[in-house]
């Protein structure tokens, strides 16, 4: 292999399992957060910075080579067929799955969009109709406009490993349809209901995955399955049954979908991704069966989350995105915290490759810019191998 | 133990819903105390939802469903609870935080503490101190509880902390705090009382500071 390690390279070894120059980075970072980074960085402040509804942007490329950061993402464009109605008088926006969300101040004067309208709580799933519910169309031509040569520009003129996210989640969009207490309790008490509920959206989202893939997969390193979160801060999210019986035969269905769709249009060199909170360890066997490659975000905080545990056990089949903890270290930790909070992630999981480093959760606007510098700084020098 | 309590006891533990408030009104029709009906039929199963929960034998889905069935029957319980003069075994105000709108967790501490024997005033969601504060003025709590999910709203439950303190509305109150980034080293570092790891230790320790 060459001598001089892209970004790409360097992924793509990680994803190998095999060790590069130094241990990849990813960043994922939301816009109040990335203004002040640049700030702090010197970078020049830019006119228009697109935020997604989490407020989480795609950072310039200048930042990222400052920084080392090895990912850009690719992602679906807006839908040409379908626009937003007006907002509800509490300034709920409904979303193209009918889902609100309405804009939350934080303290510091950045905002969060948070889930405000539920279209299918409360009701009594027997009397729930899936099929007259107007699900979004996932065929709108308006979310593949340009996305090939766009994917294929980035590409072509840099270096960085390529991430596609087209498909949304399965569960979590179960838990903004019939409310997160709703979509529980329906777990136990409508599990038929549920099932039916779930293959509805993972039909649409498979096809979402489809045509990103179609268009733009060739072009990808890793194609991430959106994210469905599994655990609570210590435990799995429901039991082994439910999981077995209702949750993972649906999820495997979506996961395997995008896998031939990643080989039938030439991304068979693409890894599949999974994004999952909390603690589900026990989940994890039956994850990689299904042909998920990486894992991420990896709360270590969290029961059976241990890095050290995971790699020993897994890391033959899994590759590890993220690691660096957000709930204490990132936002509140000091800079010597995070140096010594990084070095134990890259010793615990960054052997024979199978590691890109990151932070557990977009970076959100409490975290100092110094706390984001140091572990990138800490993965460029003490990461290397 | 009374078949008819049994009978409870196991709607609650199943998550029979609202069959469950069938049975406490057979329970009073047959002339059983409602302090009985409270304490064996409704916070012993939830007592014993909380043990298994905690062990890792029950799980969220499975809590939810007993709460909820508990809160039909105690519903229908509670005129007879006040006629008899059954005292709760205190008072909570709990919320979420203002700038966060999560409650799953808040909902669930909420209703293990009133499986618990609390009287539970549920202020919701995006709570500001100064709403926390007439709160403790019109009820008069033994528990203040406050959640957080976003490591940015949690810097809200040390600005109530110090606004009750400031309000001279702290005295004789416990504060509890709760939430996925909240630990007992922050409880420690705001000055809260008490923090729980999840929704059954939480009644727990909420039964502690009120002895």
């Amino acid at each position: 292999m060459s001598n001089i390690w892209t970004s790409r390279k360097r992924i793509e070894a990680a994803l190998n399992h095999q060790e590069a120059d130094r241990v990849p980075l990813d960043l994922s970072i939301t816009l109040n957060a990335y203004i002040r980074l640049r700030e702090y960085l010197g970078l020049p402040a830019e006119e228009k910075i697109q935020a997604d509804r989490f407020f989480e942007v795609q950072p310039s490329h200048d930042l990222l080579e400052v920084l080392g950061v090895d990912v850009t993402y690719v992602r679906l464009g807006k839908s040409r067929n379908w626009s937003p109605p007006s907002p509800l008088e509490d300034g709920t926006v409904l979303d193209a799955w009918g889902v609100g969300r309405k804009l939350v101040e934080l303290p510091g004067g950045s905002y969060l969009n948070e889930v405000s309208y539920c279209p299918l709580e409360g009701l009594d799933p027997r009397e729930i109709d899936l099929d007259s519910y107007p699900w979004p169309d996932p065929h709108d031509p308006g979310f593949t406009d340009g996305l090939e040569e766009e994917t294929r520009m980035l590409y072509e003129k840099t270096d960085l490993a390529l991430m596609g996210r087209f498909g949304g989640p399965v569960m979590e969009l179960g838990t903004y349809l019939r409310g997160f207490e709703g979509w529980l309790m329906d777990l136990i008490l409508y599990p038929d209901f549920t099932k039916g509920m779930l293959n509805r959206i993972a039909d649409i989202q498979i096809a979402l995955d489809e045509v990103g893939i179609r268009a733009a997969g060739k072009y990808l390193s890793i194609f991430k399955l959106s994210g469905e979160d599994l655990g609570t801060q210590t435990n799995t999210l429901f039991s082994y049954q439910v999981w077995q019986d209702l949750i993972y035969p649906i999820l495997a269905r979506r996961w395997k979908a995008a896998r031939k769709a990643l080989d039938k249009y030439g991304g068979s060199h693409v890894k599949l991704m999974l994004h999952s909170d909390g603690a589900f360890r026990p989940f994890i066997p039956d994850i990689i069966a299904a042909g998920v490659q990486i894992l991420d975000p990896i709360q270590s905080n969290c029961p059976g989350m241990e890095l050290a545990g995971l790699k020993k056990d897994f890391g033959d089949d899994l590759v590890f995105h993220g690691s660096l903890d957000t709930q204490y270290y990132l936002p509140r930790g000091s800079v010597q915290e995070v140096i010594v909070e990084t070095k134990r992630c890259i010793d615990e999981l960054g052997s024979g490759g199978g590691l890109i480093l990151g932070p557990s959760h977009f970076i959100q606007p409490d975290v100092p810019p110094e706390n984001i510098v140091a572990m990138c700084e800490t993965v460029r020098e003490y990461g290397k191998y | 133990m009374e078949e008819k309590i049994q009978a409870i006891y196991q709607a609650v533990i199943q998550g029979a819903m609202a069959d469950t408030s069938g049975l406490v009104q057979e329970a009073i029709d047959a002339g059983l105390e409602a302090d009985l009906i409270l304490k064996e039929g409704l916070i012993a199963p939830m007592s014993e939802i909380g043990q298994k929960f905690e062990a890792g034998e029950v799980y969220v889905p499975e809590m939810l469903i007993s709460a909820k069935s508990m809160k039909f029957g105690l519903e229908l319980l509670r005129p007879h609870l006040v006629a008899a003069d059954v005292q709760p075994l205190g008072k909570v105000i709990i919320g979420t935080v203002q700038g966060d709108l999560h409650d799953i967790g808040k909902n669930l501490v909420g209703m293990m503490m009133e499986g618990a024997g609390f009287d539970v005033i549920d202020m919701g969601v995006d709570v500001k101190p100064e709403e926390i504060i007439e709160a403790i003025k019109e009820h008069k709590p033994n528990i203040v509880a406050m959640s957080a999910l976003l490591t940015t709203t949690m810097g809200n439950m040390k600005t109530a902390i110090t606004m009750m303190k400031d309000a001279g509305v702290n005295k004789g109150i416990s504060v509890m705090i709760g939430g996925a980034p909240v630990t007992q080293d922050y409880a420690d570092e705001i000055g809260a009382d008490g923090f729980g790891i999840d929704a059954s230790q939480a009644a727990n320790l909420a039964k502690k500071l009120v002895e």
